[in-house]
């Protein structure tokens, strides 16, 4: 619908204007993740030179990507499941129980002493404040103690505490904003909540299932600070890779590269595939 | 009803979940940041005096200047760029759906390794931004060895990442925004630039807090950013809070006094956002 | 009857069998685990171990687990795990300045006992360089099997500082023959000269030295190395004013900010001039590359570029490369007696990680464990390690050296060097460097490895990059640290750091000195 202000405001002039906002934002969006492509694409030499265009200024190479395969294969793939496993099993935990406690904050009504509702939801809220080094020794020891040091179960644990909090919330303002008469119908038809839940309104939530899901399969995909503290061995995830990178032999760029874009590929590609699900998932809860 | 029972076991495991989980943590540490507990003696302990040696800690007082500084610079970028962006965007011309789903993927890599796609993109020599400042005849910026520039470095990065959820939430506040006002002012005669400022600024201020709020919570937990690009260097110019408490704790291994440093980090993150809230409050409940 | 006969028989062959068995295998069924810093399959530190593993585990039945990790992890991940007692760990394999920290909680094993076991292979302390051999002890008592030894030499370009028209340019402006510096002015004089002008025609200036000053990485090393013959002062013992750099043991008085550092950081400072502006951000390997690739005159730095030297991937200067111990101070500061005195003094340095295996207290397979470390010491296949070069086991063992370089002590054979790749005279004037600078040097600077070294290396680190960007004056910087390092020393207890650092250093024990066999 346009309206008086867009009206006003397209002159001819104009137009080439925002053309070249959008290709300088593009590139500047692309470039480094690009860089990085290219850069894993050239022989070692070739990588000191300020290059950019494969075919044209140098020839590509896939030799740097095989031999990280060759050299470290058995870590890039143990490494790769491990994010894989830990990712989705810490997603799917925090979606599940934060979808149950966002529903009873949308649906129900608490009252303990002076607490309400809307005090639990801040109270999630101070959960996502909680910077993750504060907890990170007290953790380690935590997890030491149950023999869960190195363990795919003890960094899912972490990151589902993590993603749980933000599930909460965003599942929660996913209710609110689902109307209540459908479920209220099916109640009078004697449905029990449980069954309202899962197959009345999840359904209606699904666009906001993917997208929080998602997040949180990103946070926990590309999570630093618990991978780095909490395995060693059995249960490392990709970041760790890169964290090894350095102090290997020097200013590898054709072997960082590799490992950057192992870490960065697939959450961004997952990410693009799915962007609708997830502008809407970022959008929510801060816009009213 | 039905209900009562029901609501408790749908609550109870996220919280049962947080309880468990963090806020034992939490009181261990809490416990740790009174004693004095290093690799030559064992627990014991002290008191408040950890969090003496903290309130006076010079390199703590860095810590919190520079991280300060690194919000205060990310928040406000992101902020003005995010804003500027979607306002351009959020007509329906050609290019800005290509650019809405381009522009998640920053959202979605790995500050770690985004830090050392840095070193490779900010390396003085053989660098790509070296390279165009050197075509464009400028003169050759120091990225990381400058103390003065390697927090730019960092701030870079951060609003590299970080912008495209700012874009992506003022596009949407852009949307919801009611159209009468804006109508109404430039129908009272009101300039381009009068009917930004006082009409629609004012409009998308609950939009643009909360997105402040959730930006000053992440911006200031910045650790992987840090560790993996500067370590904290040259010198102490970009020794993030978090990384010198890690520092304390995992390098130097004084888990007391880092457990303390931990408390007083916390403590100020709460009281930051506590005030962000209250002005979020008051400015939905105004709009 | 018959049968019966047979099947005593039997059993007892059975039984000789299995001793037989158990002797050949001790240690069938058990599984070590080894941390070890994360140079990969075949590379440094880590390498060695997986080549041999598999003919250890056949020789003795054991399993060797190697957990690889990177190096600013290293020293987390291990007091992680003893301080919380996890003991995912058997053995490690860390940087020798966490030694204290491991000696005072008594989480490392003392392998005295083993060494002349019989059960074990043999290896012999003694064949470690004498200042090196003390980095594998605490207190008198041997914890370490050999492996690496560290320590910074000088490098330079054999064929710059022989070309005829750079020498005749150097004296015109200089008074003396062009060479590889053996005195800090000489070192200051060539990287001047080379530095900041195209000697190599690729069209770019080049630099006459690269040191890596990144912080929080490895420069501070480089201050360490520089420093030394500035402060450590000759004398037959170990004592307050002699063989000591970082304090003074009697009182534990930190004397980081004595007439001599300060002296010293001066004319580090001007030295770092002489190379490029980048270097400040710079941390080791980057550093590699540009006196690699030929684009610079000198740097000194541990034994790596030796060996990365006779890689094509990674070096231009294959054939070029010569080397020599670390500048030798004309003057240095006597606390005795409050005075500069003027004389050369030669000091040599341990700096570095001199990496070896340790046995965790924690471990239930110690002996498995200790059986490894002895196994990779045993000298031939060590010696054999060292020659690799892409090991990153520098030479530091009397067996390393060939004669030619070593006053005619050393057993090794230079024609094992050379099979490896290196080129001959590249691998004689790098075999030399270190053979005079763990042999034949005036004295040695001690290295710091008691409780609270990183901190207190960190506070070094930190005030050395502030006086290097001018923000601190020299002094200002190291009183600085002086000060710090009271504090620290304080607050760690006075008392327990004096008594490691005198265990450390072997205060009131004779200087480390090479008696020629």
């Amino acid at each position: 619908m346009k309206t008086r202000p867009e009206v006003a405001l397209r002159r001819n002039g104009e137009a080439f204007l925002v053309g070249l906002v959008l290709v300088a934002t593009l590139v500047w969006v692309l470039f480094p993740l690009y860089w990085a492509l290219v850069t894993s694409l050239k022989e070692p030499t070739e990588t000191f030179r300020p290059t950019f265009l494969p075919f044209l200024q140098f020839p590509p190479t896939l030799g740097n990507w095989q031999d990280q395969f060759r050299l470290a294969g058995r870590d890039i793939l143990k490494d790769l499941s491990n994010s894989l496993l830990v990712a989705t099993s810490s997603a799917l935990l925090a979606l599940w129980i934060g979808s149950l406690a966002g529903y009873a904050l949308a649906r129900f009504s608490f009252q303990v002493g002076p607490i309400r509702n809307h005090d639990i939801a801040s109270w999630f809220l101070s959960q996502v404040v909680i910077p993750p080094v504060v907890v990170v020794i007290p953790f380690f020891i935590f997890m030491q103690r149950l023999g869960l040091l190195d363990t795919h179960l003890g960094l899912t644990l972490a990151h589902t505490t993590m993603n749980l909090p933000l599930a909460t919330l965003l599942m929660r303002d996913t209710f609110l904003g689902i109307p209540v008469e459908v479920e209220e119908a099916a109640l009078v038809d004697g449905a029990s909540r449980w069954t309202v839940l899962w197959r009345v309104v999840l359904p209606l939530a699904a666009p906001a299932l993917v997208s929080t899901g998602i997040l949180a399969f990103a946070f926990s995909w590309n999570e630093f600070i618990y991978a780095l503290t909490l395995t060693f061995e059995r249960a490392t995830t990709i970041p760790l890779l890169i964290a090894g990178a350095k102090m290997s032999q020097g200013i590898q760029f054709w072997f960082v590269s590799v490992r950057v874009l192992l870490a960065l590929l697939p959450p961004v590609l997952l990410a693009l595939s799915v962007q609708r699900y997830v502008v809407r998932g970022l959008t929510l809860g801060a816009v009213r | 009803m039905r209900d009562e029972r029901v609501k408790w076991a749908f609550l109870l495991p996220a919280v049962g979940w947080i309880l468990t989980f963090t806020v034992y943590p939490l009181v261990y540490s809490l416990t740790l940041s009174f004693q004095d507990w290093n690799l030559t003696s064992p627990p014991r302990w002290v008191g408040f005096a950890n969090y003496l040696r903290a309130l006076q800690d010079p390199r703590m007082h860095n810590a919190l200047r520079i991280t300060g500084f690194f919000v205060a610079a990310t928040v406000t970028v992101e902020l003005v760029f995010g804003f500027a962006l979607a306002l351009v965007f959020h007509r329906p011309i050609w290019g800005s759906r290509a650019l809405r789903a381009v522009v998640v993927a920053p959202l979605f890599t790995s500050p770690i390794a985004l830090a050392f796609l840095g070193m490779m993109l900010f390396h003085e020599e053989d660098g790509p931004i070296a390279h165009l400042l050197r075509m464009l005849g400028l003169p050759r910026v120091h990225w990381l060895s400058d103390p003065a520039t390697a927090l730019g470095s960092l701030i870079l990065l951060d609003v590299w990442q970080w912008t495209p959820f700012a874009f992506l939430v003022f596009l949407a506040g852009l949307t919801g925004v009611p159209q009468e006002p804006i109508e109404a002012a430039i129908v009272d005669g009101a300039g381009r630039w009068a009917v930004l400022r006082h009409v629609l600024l004012p409009l998308l201020a609950p939009v643009a807090v909360t997105t402040i709020l959730f930006k000053f919570i992440y911006s200031v937990k910045v650790f992987d950013l840090a560790f993996g690009l500067t370590g904290g260097g040259p010198a102490i110019s970009t020794e993030v809070l978090a990384l010198y408490i890690h520092r304390q704790g995992l390098e130097f291994f004084n888990l007391g006094y880092a457990s303390a440093l931990s408390y007083v980090f916390l403590v100020l993150v709460v009281l930051g956002c506590t005030v962000l809230l209250l002005r979020v409050r008051r400015l939905y409940e105004v709009a | 009857m018959r049968a019966k006969r047979w099947g005593v028989l039997v059993l007892l062959v059975l039984v000789l069998a299995g001793l037989a068995l158990a002797a050949a295998q001790p240690f069938a069924g058990r599984t070590v685990t080894l941390g070890v810093f994360a140079g990969g399959t075949r590379g440094a530190i880590s390498g060695p171990f997986y080549y041999f593993r598999s003919a250890w585990e056949q020789l003795t039945g054991a399993r060797l687990n190697i957990v690889e990790i990177p190096f600013d992890q290293l020293p987390t991940k291990i007091k992680t795990d003893l301080i919380t007692r996890a003991g995912r760990f058997d053995g490690f394999v860390p940087c020798a300045n966490i030694y204290g920290d491991l000696v005072t909680n008594n989480w490392i094993v003392p392998v005295d006992p083993w060494i002349r076991d019989p059960r074990f292979p043999r290896w012999d302390p003694n064949d470690m360089g004498p200042p090196i051999r003390q980095l594998y002890q605490w207190g008198g008592k041997q914890y370490g099997a050999n492996y690496d030894a560290d320590a910074w030499v000088l490098y330079g370009r054999r064929d710059l500082l022989n070309d005829p028209k750079e020498k005749a340019a150097f004296r015109a402006k200089y008074g003396y023959d062009l060479r590889l510096p053996r005195t800090i002015k000489e070192l200051l004089d060539v990287s001047e000269f080379f530095n900041n002008r195209d000697w190599n025609g690729d069209g770019r200036p080049d630099f006459g030295i690269v040191l890596p000053l990144k912080v929080s990485a490895q420069g501070f090393f480089f201050y360490l190395a520089f420093a030394a013959p500035y402060v450590v002062v000759p004398g037959p013992a170990v004592d307050e004013y002699h063989n000591v750099f970082f304090f003074n043991p009697r009182t534990m008085e930190p004397i980081i900010n004595s007439p001599g550092h300060v002296k010293a950081l001066e004319d580090y400072i001007r030295l770092t001039k002489n190379g490029p502006r980048a270097q400040l951000g710079w941390d080791l390997v980057e550093s590699w590359d540009p006196f690699l690739k030929g684009n610079a005159a000198l740097t000194y730095s541990p034994g790596d570029i030796g060996s990365l030297s006779k890689n094509p991937d990674r070096s231009r200067i294959k054939g070029k490369l010569t080397a020599g111990p670390m500048p030798a101070s004309t003057e240095y500061y006597d606390r005795q007696s409050n005075r500069w005195v003027q004389k050369l003094n030669r000091v040599g340095n341990l700096l570095g990680c001199s990496w070896h295996g340790l046995v965790s207290s924690l471990s239930r397979n110690k002996e498995t464990i200790y059986h490894l470390f002895a196994y990779m010491a045993e000298r031939p296949r060590l010696f054999q390690i060292t020659t690799f070069g892409w090991a990153g086991v520098d030479p530091g063992k009397i067996y390393d050296f060939p004669p030619e370089v070593s006053d005619g002590q050393g057993t090794g054979s230079i024609q094992a060097y050379i099979r490896q790749g290196f080129d001959r005279q590249d691998a004689l004037d790098w075999l030399s460097a270190y053979w005079q600078n763990y042999y034949k040097m005036d004295a040695w600077q001690e290295y710091l490895r008691i409780p609270g070294a990183p901190e207190l290396i960190n506070s070094l680190d930190l005030h050395l990059s502030q006086a290097l960007v001018g923000k601190e004056t020299p002094k200002q910087a190291l009183d600085a640290v002086a000060k710090e390092w009271n504090d620290i020393v304080s607050k760690l207890g006075r008392d327990k750091l004096r008594r490691a650092y005198q265990e450390s250093i072997g205060y009131g024990k004779p200087a480390p000195r090479y008696r020629p066999r």
